[in-house]
């Protein structure tokens, strides 16, 4: 993970600037944020033979689900995949936002009769997919092999 | 008996960004505890869905102060309390069903489901206008024992 300027990180949370004012310059807090908050939520989108990919990492949480939900619907907005896979192979952390994120996604692509492929899921987050029946409504990948420690 | 052995307060704005916060906090009290790692996950996440809850329901087209608690007791339980100063839950019961959610589309509908999964016990009071007290309890499994 680069390391990003402090001022660069006020910018993405500019729904607090107050709070970012306050905080401006102690480096500590930003580091906490770095380590805990979700801002090392990533997303790396990859189309190929009809099939979007849609590559998660970090922290899947209701503050980071709705930046990703945003970036992944305009794309598929746009190129109408007949399929999307979701990799959580490089998610350590998600509760049931990331449920959310899924579901959500299915009914978008069942506007165009796409489905949803889910892999890379680690133990807990498997747990988390079983207790919402979400295998139901999408294909979940076994074998994919985890990038990170969850 | 179930002597508290630590215990720490704090609070935070209703900022979603500060979810993350809570539950990494709440990860690194009890570090000491040297729990498994699974139980520890376990516990994040229910934190992570009652702060969320009093993020996008309690104060829900405002922003207000969420106070957490935990507390580590004698016989390797801990509890974690959430509470808002929000608008409240109606039926506390029908909140607690699973999928049952006012929270639009994007929501499952499973943050209590879930707490119940992952926790011994989850004990909610609510009054509708004053705010919502969520408190998780968890016996955490400790990787030696006897020690």
């Amino acid at each position: 993970m680069k390391n990003k300027a402090p001022t660069e990180i006020g910018k993405k949370y500019g729904q607090a600037p107050v709070y970012w004012k306050q905080m401006r310059g102690l480096s500590f807090f930003a580091h906490i944020f770095k380590k805990f908050g979700s801002d090392t939520m990533n997303l790396r989108l990859e189309l190929k033979n009809g099939t979007m990919t849609a590559a998660l990492s970090g922290d899947i949480d209701h503050h980071a689900a709705a930046r990703v939900r945003e970036e992944i619907d305009r794309a598929a907005e746009q190129v109408r995949p007949h399929t999307l896979r979701m990799d959580f192979s490089s998610v350590p952390f998600m509760d049931s936002s990331g449920i959310g994120l899924i579901l959500g996604r299915v009914r978008l692509l069942s506007l165009w009769q796409g489905g949803v492929t889910v892999s890379g899921l680690s133990p807990q987050l498997r747990r988390m997919a079983e207790l919402s029946g979400v295998g139901r409504l999408t294909k979940i990948e076994d074998g994919n092999e985890r990038k990170v420690e969850a | 008996m179930r002597a508290v052995v630590n215990r720490m307060k704090m609070q935070f704005p209703s900022l979603s960004v500060n979810e993350g916060f809570a539950r990494g906090a709440v990860s690194a009290f009890l570090l000491g505890l040297d729990p498994l790692v699974n139980d520890l996950a376990d516990l994040k996440t229910a934190v992570s869905e009652a702060v969320t809850n009093a993020v996008v329901h309690g104060y829900r087209d405002t922003v207000g102060i969420v106070y957490m608690s935990a507390k580590i007791f004698s016989d390797g339980s801990v509890d974690v309390k959430v509470r808002d100063k929000g608008c409240g839950i109606e039926d506390v019961e029908k909140a607690m069903e699973p999928l049952f959610t006012t929270g639009g589309e994007e929501r499952a509908g499973l943050g209590f489901a879930v707490m119940q999964t992952f926790c011994d016990r989850v004990k909610v009071t609510s009054a509708p206008g004053k705010g919502t007290s969520v408190t998780l309890t968890k016996r955490l499994s400790q990787k030696r024992d006897g020690e």
